[in-house]
């Protein structure tokens, strides 16, 4: 019975789906998280008899009949949609309104890519991540300022203390993909370049395409609990139908083995 | 007796058909752009005896079509979503040929270039769609747009005769070039959404209910026939 089979490619993409959506809700507090969902695709289909075929001399069979075996999951996207901005007050948290990416030096020397802008400062008062990880390029606020203020251009200013002027010490940059949606997550809130999302470009916020920086603000997860829980029980019901296939697959094979009376 | 119970059979075997096509459509309850199947059963006769002496009953799959009926347009806010409303396809080139596809799950090569998730092209009205720039717009009529202007249009195509048309597999339909022409006017591309499978489990909990009801009464009668020889059997002995 075939119909097993393909029911049971139905019940495996629904439990990929549910593994993608419980990675989605476990980041609904995490700043700069993207959601992911599969896409799916039906699998080959054998055709046991072809449309146009002749049935007999001059006459033509309609429409053919081709048996499918199944669904499988051919990928999972990252949806690059906005987040929301929640307010911290805390000077190093940036938010990015529009397109772009902060870059982050990753140990090795490699850059890697996050939205999210709960920037810390090291013991050198270098701007780095949660992780300790550098950002790029390297913004050092001295030990003596007093505040710190980041423009929606990028240009960090601080004012030391014995000063009234504010003195410049850095400008931030953004970096896009053609395709953010091809880069490939590496957990820690970073995203590394591939093949298919392209080199990434940089520029200065507000210019071009890139977005502005808003100081004070982080970018709030993007996954949407409503969204998911539909997202949880269509998967949900789905599974249950193709066990139900399964089943009445089963119960046919029984009644067929009741056919000879021992 | 014989034919009664061939009979029988071919009608139980029509049902495991009935089975195979609607668990393909509940697989697919979540794959988008996809269309579900429509069995229809037809008599067969026995045409080679005699006109007047044609004993029919003989169950056989006489029709299965595609259902191309829209399905639920659902909205995912990814500006490469694609959805269809009315009755048209996108076209893919793959290295087999043209393709056609209700699946607007779109994404980008590294050069810009739209393709389907398994990397094969979408075409435009003047071959593969290439896109440049931020801020991508797709307008209800194809037509392609982001920061740096105008980038052609999505090309749209419907069937003329949608019997002719064969599933491939990974949401592509395929048909022969002549039964394709540029779709109607009523069309319309949404950006943003993804056209949901227009299998509804509902309905196919109903089928594999009378799928199951059905062989099992299409059983009982090979059975009572069984029975019935029986008897018959045993009468002519005594």
């Amino acid at each position: 019975m075939r119909a097993l089979w393909t029911a049971a490619t139905g019940m495996q993409a629904q439990q990929l789906t549910l593994d993608v959506v419980a990675n989605n809700l476990a980041n609904v507090q995490t700043g700069g998280f993207k959601r992911s969902r599969v896409d799916f695709q039906d699998l080959v289909y054998e055709t046991l008899q072809a449309p146009g075929a002749a049935s007999a001399q001059g006459q033509e069979i309609p429409s053919g009949f081709q048996v499918g075996h199944g669904s499988r999951a051919v990928a999972t996207q990252r949806l690059f949609i906005k987040g929301d901005l929640q307010q911290t007050g805390n000077a190093l948290d940036l938010a990015i309104e529009g397109e772009g990416f902060f870059q982050i030096q990753q140990p090795n020397g490699d850059l890697a890519y996050t939205r999210a802008g709960a920037f810390k400062k090291d013991s050198q008062g270098r701007m780095v991540t949660s992780d300790g990880f550098l950002l790029d390029p390297e913004i050092t606020i001295p030990q003596n300022a007093l505040n710190i203020t980041v423009g929606v251009d990028g240009i960090v200013s601080v004012t030391v203390a014995g000063q009234t002027q504010p003195q410049q010490i850095g400008t931030l940059q953004l970096a896009n993909f053609i395709n953010p949606a091809g880069l490939l997550s590496q957990g820690r809130n970073l995203f590394i370049p591939t093949q298919a999302s392209g080199d990434a470009t940089t520029g200065t916020p507000g210019q071009d395409a890139f977005g502005t920086l808003l100081q004070g603000f982080v970018e709030g997860s993007n996954v949407n609990v409503v969204e998911e829980m539909i997202g949880l029980i269509t998967s949900q019901r789905a599974y249950e139908i193709n066990s139900r296939a399964i089943r009445t697959a089963d119960d046919m094979m029984q009644t067929a083995n009741n056919l000879v009376r021992v | 007796m014989d034919a009664a119970m061939y009979k029988a059979l071919s009608g139980a075997v029509a049902q495991m058909r009935h089975l195979e096509v609607t668990s393909q459509d509940l697989a697919n309850v979540n794959t988008s752009g996809y269309k579900r199947q429509r069995l229809a059963f037809s008599e067969v006769l026995a045409t080679r005896l005699p006109a007047n002496d044609r004993p029919g009953g003989w169950v056989a799959i006489g029709d299965q079509r595609t259902q191309l009926e829209q399905g639920a347009v659902g909205g995912t806010g990814n500006p490469l979503d694609l959805a269809i409303e009315g009755d048209g396809f996108f076209v893919i080139q793959t290295n087999r040929g043209e393709r056609y596809t209700r699946n607007g799950g779109f994404t980008l090569k590294a050069d810009g270039t739209l393709i389907t998730p398994t990397g094969d092209a979408v075409l435009g009205e003047g071959g593969p769609v290439q896109i440049t720039g931020q801020k991508v717009e797709v307008a209800s009529d194809g037509s392609v747009r982001s920061d740096l202007g105008e980038l052609g249009r999505i090309r749209i195509v419907r069937f003329i005769e949608p019997r002719q048309v064969v599933k491939e597999g990974a949401n592509l339909f395929v048909t022969t070039p002549p039964n394709v022409q540029a779709a109607g006017d009523n069309v319309r591309i949404v950006q943003g959404s993804l056209e949901q499978s227009n299998m509804s489990p509902i309905d196919g909990m109903i089928s594999l209910i009378t799928i199951n009801r059905q062989f099992e009464s299409y059983q009982r009668a090979m059975s009572l026939m069984d029975s019935a020889t029986e008897r018959m059997i045993a009468d002519a002995a005594r």
